[in-house]
């Protein structure tokens, strides 16, 4: 709680009902939450989260005859400005998940256009299943760092402001696990393809030629884990 | 550190954004984001629309703060007792490479670089407003970042042009002036030009979903459009960036890929709603 007490004054402040702490939060914060939802979605989706979350901040749903505000789930333990963002883009992610599921089950009705030729969709196939096993393996925070730079988008420093490093350091270990992954991609399809020099190549190029096949994205984020997408949105879960 | 299963609560993302978390549980954090896709598209949105004020020390780090100088101490004196009596000018040593590349900054890590989208809050790649709002603050810091990191990509590229053994990088990376036709044949009409480079690169101008539901093409100015109609009506498409785009693919119903006239390459799985950078395989 150290260094946000204030916030969190105001926060039980808010969830008592107190008027003066609502216009206090409403001048200070609602920008930001809009500011934070622009940026997230500037074709205004993310606007009507933000929208949905500011009411339930304010109360408006009762439970048991008593306005229950989603400020409770505040604690302090960050500022309240960051809990904001937080939450929003919880309820935001969740939203476009759910949309993106039902997308994906619609696609799998549709038959996916085959490959070039039979050799090239081995290889592919090779290539995805040791790159899969690969990250896998990898350090969580080696894999953190990839899923944020490859997936996620994110400069090197603010992939540092997560892991506590320098810019300079994020680019190094970035670079020594990107070797890494090459030199395990190449021993995997040698023991367990049995694979030579040319047909190693043959599997970088398979991929090369057509990254819209493979989706390093998913691999990064390691779609296997499902807890997520079963998780609710809300600024309680955990 | 073992993961777990349960995605972290806002306040608890929240604090690890803002360095507020203890070592274990920034562990714990980590250990469970760098698996689960749902929290690490959630942290990036979150630490990108955070602004990059001066991120709180944790407390075991604080902590430790007093040996860097007491080593520095230990190191000159041992120095000076080594060689009291060097004719070098200076007994300074040379700054260890961690040193060196915090001040020397961004051309140290450049090499690795590659080229990387535009902010989230990008204006469309049509018409971009002339005052577009600054979401976040550190927006200025992401320009940086944009300008080194094409520096860097701009280097990786010459790399990976002159490797012998590596294989060959996609059309897509390409620079697009490599491409272009004798200035004999500017005689034709630009875009059947255009199209003919990108057919020979193995792109196309437009391009239909394989259940032929939806239609894509580039403008003659570069931008992306959607049909859902059949090309009876086309409507721009936000990809997030701004950008010129040279060809389109789309490989499945709701799946397009476009690439800009600088080498990257972007994805929808959602019919054209939401786009990302496709990581290049030959950076690994």
């Amino acid at each position: 709680v150290q260094g946000h007490e204030n916030d969190l004054e105001l926060a039980r402040a808010c969830e008592r009902g107190d008027e003066t702490a609502w216009d206090r939060f409403v001048a200070e914060y609602r920008p930001i939450l809009y500011r934070s939802a622009d940026a997230i979605d500037p074709s205004g989706g993310a606007r009507e989260v933000a929208d949905s979350l500011y009411a339930e901040l304010y109360g408006l749903k009762q439970s048991d005859g008593q306005r229950k505000s989603l400020f409770a789930y505040f604690h302090g333990r960050s500022s309240l400005a960051t809990w904001l963002r937080a939450i929003l883009a919880q309820r935001y992610v969740d939203r476009i998940r759910g949309t993106r599921r039902l997308e994906e089950l619609a696609d799998d009705h549709v038959a996916r256009p085959s490959s070039p030729s039979v050799d090239h969709g081995r290889y592919a196939a090779a290539m995805e299943e040791a790159l899969a096993a690969v990250v896998g393996a990898l350090e969580p925070r080696d894999r953190l760092r990839l899923g944020c730079y490859y997936s996620q988008e994110m400069t090197l420093v603010q992939i540092g402001r997560l892991t506590h490093e320098s810019e300079a350091t994020v680019s190094r270990q970035l670079a020594r696990t990107r070797r890494a992954i090459r030199a395990s991609v190449e021993r995997h399809l040698r023991d367990r393809r049995g694979f030579g020099d040319a047909e190693i190549r043959e599997c970088v190029a398979a991929v090369v030629e057509n990254t819209g096949e493979l989706d390093l994205g998913a691999l990064l984020g390691g779609r296997k884990n499902a807890a997520g997408d079963r998780s609710k949105a809300g600024g309680g879960t955990r | 550190v073992t993961p777990t299963n349960s995605c972290l609560d806002g306040e608890t993302l929240a604090a690890w954004v803002d360095g507020g978390l203890s070592r274990s549980d920034a562990a714990m954090a980590e250990a469970h984001v760098s698996s689960c896709p749902r929290c690490q598209e959630i942290t990036g949105l979150v630490v990108k629309t955070t602004p990059m004020t001066p991120v709180a020390v944790p407390w075991w780090r604080a902590r430790a703060a007093w040996l860097v100088p007491a080593t520095v101490g230990v190191a000159a004196v041992g120095l000076w007792i080594i060689a009291p009596t060097s004719p070098a000018p200076s007994p300074v040593r040379p700054p260890a490479p961690s040193e060196r590349q915090r001040v020397e900054g961004p051309a140290t890590i450049a090499p690795l670089e590659s080229a990387r989208d535009a902010a989230v809050p990008a204006a469309p790649p049509v018409a971009p407003p002339a005052a577009a709002p600054e979401p976040v603050p550190q927006q200025a810091g992401r320009r940086q970042d944009l300008k080194r990191e094409k520096e860097a990509a701009d280097r990786v590229q010459a790399r990976a042009n002159t490797a012998a053994t590596a294989p060959a990088p996609p059309a897509a990376v390409a620079a697009p002036t490599e491409a272009a036709p004798p200035a004999a044949a500017s005689a034709r009409p630009a875009a059947e030009q255009g199209a003919r480079q990108e057919s020979a690169k193995g792109g196309a101008k437009d391009a239909v979903s394989p259940d032929g539901a939806l239609h894509w093409r580039i403008t003659d100015r570069g931008a992306l459009e959607r049909s859902t109609d059949r090309g009876t009506t086309w409507q721009a498409v936000n990809v997030g960036i701004t950008a010129t785009f040279t060809t389109v693919q789309a490989p499945q119903a709701r799946t397009a890929i476009v690439t800009t006239t600088d080498g990257r390459q972007f994805r929808t799985t959602d019919g054209g709603a939401t786009w990302s950078l496709v990581p290049k395989m030959q950076d690994f």
